[in-house]
């Protein structure tokens, strides 16, 4: 034990000869230049924090939350059957099954039609995120391979690996120009929103000139149809190798269905 | 009053602030240079530490733990100059030893060794026994400071000290090594 303090204090005593005996002025002074010409993080804390009021106020507003806890609790009771169980509404719930196998379709066919006709793709499109202020508008390759070759097909299909409806339903879609394949991976956002994740990378067909590096992934949100579907071209494009078959069993289940579905489609 | 300034630092005053890093600076880098032995990474680490303070301090719960947080910052700065330089116990380069006519420590020798076995801390260690030995918090102290669990930091003392105890065991065993060699 008295060892054990004295090499205590051989390490205090070796710390405090070593120690430095002050912080350079210099190092004062550029880190004040920088406090002053940056600004503080304000969060929901400094906010409030920074907000002159009475001591009581926050206590009342604490009050008003317990309050309307209290009212939100008797209401949902209320609604609650005479046998004790609860009804739920089913908007409350999060759906258990994948969007439509039909609205998916016709969303990305519409999509990718507009853009190997040339026009009219922006009406699917809006951007979304912080991830996009960087980046451009309007998306690139939209239209046309980055050496302006025109898409004369595409198609999509979804991507194994992602589990509904834990993450997100993925789609490749392939866009064809000559030799040149533009591919673009999209995700169905599993809230049953359509907002796609996007991010594209391409290369030429044969992997010779194989142009490497994937560009700079964007969001893109792609919208319900909002123009008259007359409007459009239709062309048919889409070659869905696999179908969205319901999950009522599992994530699991439904993997192996779509793995099976994968390898009979070839 | 330092709780004053803090608060006043938190709403944005800049002098407030000031002082209240002048105050705690040369304790800042002290420690900073202890866990990291080079002053040069010492000195960015504590302007990295006070500009996020200073970014940071609207979010401080407490005005009365400004300078366990503080050290918390610090020691995260230390971190990640360590982090940068990958290598940390091979980038930095040692303090200059100096013999003190007060020396109750021992030998010059005994010093070297204790370089050498905190020089091969990791750094997390290196900064509870900085923490610990010269800024004399207890390791409930430093535990609340750095956020981890107390029985981490008690963890991460001991195997530290006994890291350094070793080292200088070490070199007390290779003397008589060599004399039985000779003998």
């Amino acid at each position: 034990m008295a060892s054990n303090r004295k090499f205590d204090e051989t390490i205090s005593t070796w710390l405090e000869d070593t120690a430095p005996t002050g912080l350079p002025q210099r190092v004062l002074a550029a880190t004040f230049e920088r406090t002053r010409s940056s600004r503080q993080q304000l969060g929901w804390r400094g906010v409030l924090g920074r907000l002159q009021m009475p001591r009581f106020i926050p206590a009342l507003g604490g009050a008003a939350v317990v309050v309307m806890a209290a009212v939100l609790a008797l209401n949902f009771m209320s609604v609650s059957g005479p046998g004790g169980t609860t009804t739920t509404s089913p908007s409350a719930a999060r759906p258990a099954t994948p969007p439509a196998e039909a609205q998916v379709t016709e969303l990305l066919n519409s999509f990718l039609a507009a853009r190997v006709a040339g026009e009219g793709a922006e009406e699917y499109l809006s951007i979304s995120g912080d991830s996009v202020s960087h980046c451009c508008n309007p998306p690139p390759l939209l239209y046309a391979t980055t050496s302006g070759a025109p898409y004369d097909r595409a198609e999509f299909e979804p991507v194994l690996g992602i589990e509904w409806p834990y993450g997100y339903t993925a789609f490749k879609v392939r866009l064809f120009a000559g030799d040149t394949v533009v591919e673009q991976l999209f995700f169905w956002a599993a809230d049953n929103h359509l907002e796609l994740v996007q991010r594209v990378r391409f290369w030429n067909r044969d992997r010779a000139n194989h142009r490497g590096r994937p560009a700079r992934g964007h969001a893109l949100q792609l919208l319900r149809r909002r123009s008259d579907p007359a409007r459009r071209p239709s062309v048919g494009l889409s070659r869905l190798r696999e179908t969205f078959p319901p999950d009522p069993g599992g994530s699991r289940r439904a993997a192996d269905d779509r793995r099976r579905a994968a390898r009979r489609l070839g | 009053m330092r709780r004053d300034l803090v608060e006043a630092a938190r709403r944005g005053d800049h002098e407030a602030f000031e002082v209240l890093a002048t105050s705690a600076g040369d304790r800042l880098y002290a420690a900073a240079r202890l866990i990291l032995r080079s002053a040069d990474l010492a000195e960015d680490a504590v302007q990295e530490a006070l500009v996020r303070a200073w970014q940071q301090l609207p979010s401080l719960r407490d005005p009365d733990r400004f300078d366990a947080w503080l050290y918390r910052l610090v020691v995260n700065a230390c971190a990640d100059q360590g982090r940068q330089l990958r290598r940390w116990s091979i980038q930095v380069r040692p303090l200059p030893l100096e013999a003190s006519t007060s020396d109750d420590t021992g030998a010059v020798a005994d010093r070297e060794q204790l370089e050498r076995g905190f020089e091969r801390l990791r750094p997390e260690q290196r900064a509870v026994v900085v923490l610990h030995y010269y800024s004399g918090f207890s390791a409930a102290e430093i535990a609340r400071m750095l956020g981890i669990p107390e029985g981490t930091a008690r963890s991460r003392l001991h195997y530290a000290t006994e890291a350094m105890r070793a080292a200088l065991q070490a070199d007390a065993r290779q003397p008589s090594a060599a004399q039985n060699r000779t003998a």
